[in-house]
């Protein structure tokens, strides 16, 4: 192995090695006794190359709506603006027309008391069913004969 | 559907930061770097899409970010070239184990192309071709600066068995 070892660093300082030779350079210098400082000097790269950023998300477009999306995002608004502006213009319109209902059953209710009122003669002889109580129809009939 | 941006850019971000680790030497601020660097490249996204290398480009945005947390570090650090990396040694909050003490040791000694065109290659596992990509230099310029590293490197071990 050390022989190995020896032919792939010559090669390797003189830049002559593949990516590939010296993958297998740096794993039998891992597996050797000897090659102290190459190994300590391969140890340390390996570790370099763990050394990672703090895990973070690639940033999106918070555009990622095209035109054309954006222009419907706009229409959906204003049609649901639209559409609230016109539920509360009918609520005040049914407010209004039940305000006027009430007023009109208020007038109603007003001018039927006045009715009542002049009327109320009529009480004494509200228990006075029938015009037979009132005259004695049939006393005058027989005098009559 | 993943978009050019979650496809081809976010997916750089974990080398993007430890190239900017490499270059900090401080995981928040390398975190922030590159955060920075998404950002306006979030904003370009568009452009980005039509450039011949969107890779080289996110590099030199990062590296711009760098430099100027550095700058912000100005009182300790002494940025002698615009558009050159100092060196800064590791903040003394960051937990590095000695394997990697020892890289750093090494790639102090290197010029900063060379250290970027190594932890390319070592760290990431590039091939010459993306590491040419990554830093906008020829694929030549990638072989000399890998070779005059490894150079260095093989002398650098061989001082370190003394």
């Amino acid at each position: 192995m050390e022989e190995q070892i020896k032919a792939l660093l010559d090669r390797y300082y003189e830049g002559n090695t593949s990516l590939e030779e010296e993958r297998r350079l740096k794993e039998l210098l891992k597996q050797s006794s000897g090659f102290e400082e190459e190994r300590m000097m391969i140890l340390g790269l390996e570790e370099m190359a763990q050394n990672e950023p703090s895990p973070k998300a690639a940033p999106r477009m918070t555009s990622g709506l095209g035109a054309w999306q954006k222009v419907a995002a706009i229409v959906v608004v204003f049609l649901a603006l639209g559409w609230l502006f016109f539920e509360q213009q009918k609520r005040v319109q049914e407010e209004e027309a039940y305000h006027q209902v009430v007023e009109v059953l208020a007038l109603i209710q007003q001018n039927m008391e006045k009715g009542t009122s002049s009327m109320k003669p009529l009480e004494d002889i509200k228990h006075l069913g029938t015009t037979n109580e009132l005259f004695n129809i049939k006393e005058i009939k027989e005098e009559e004969k | 559907m993943k978009t050019f941006f979650e496809a081809y850019i976010w997916s750089l971000r974990s080398k993007l930061y430890r190239m900017a680790y490499l270059w900090l030497k401080s995981r928040d601020e390398a975190e922030d770097a590159v955060q920075e660097a998404l950002e306006k490249a979030w904003h370009q996204r568009e452009v980005l899409q039509k450039m011949e290398n969107p890779t080289g480009w996110m590099v030199k945005v990062v590296k711009n970010q760098s430099l100027q947390k550095l700058r912000e570090r100005q009182k300790w650090v002494v940025i002698e070239a615009e558009d050159e990396i100092p060196e800064v040694p590791v903040a003394e909050t960051e937990e590095v184990s000695p394997a990697v003490k020892l890289v750093f040791r090494f790639l102090r000694e290197l010029p900063e192309k060379q250290q970027e065109v190594f932890q390319l290659r070592e760290v990431e596992g590039l091939t010459y071709e993306e590491i040419a990509e990554y830093m906008d230099i020829s694929m030549d310029q990638v072989k000399v600066n890998m070779f005059r590293a490894r150079k260095k490197l093989q002398s650098f071990l061989t001082n370190q068995r003394k």
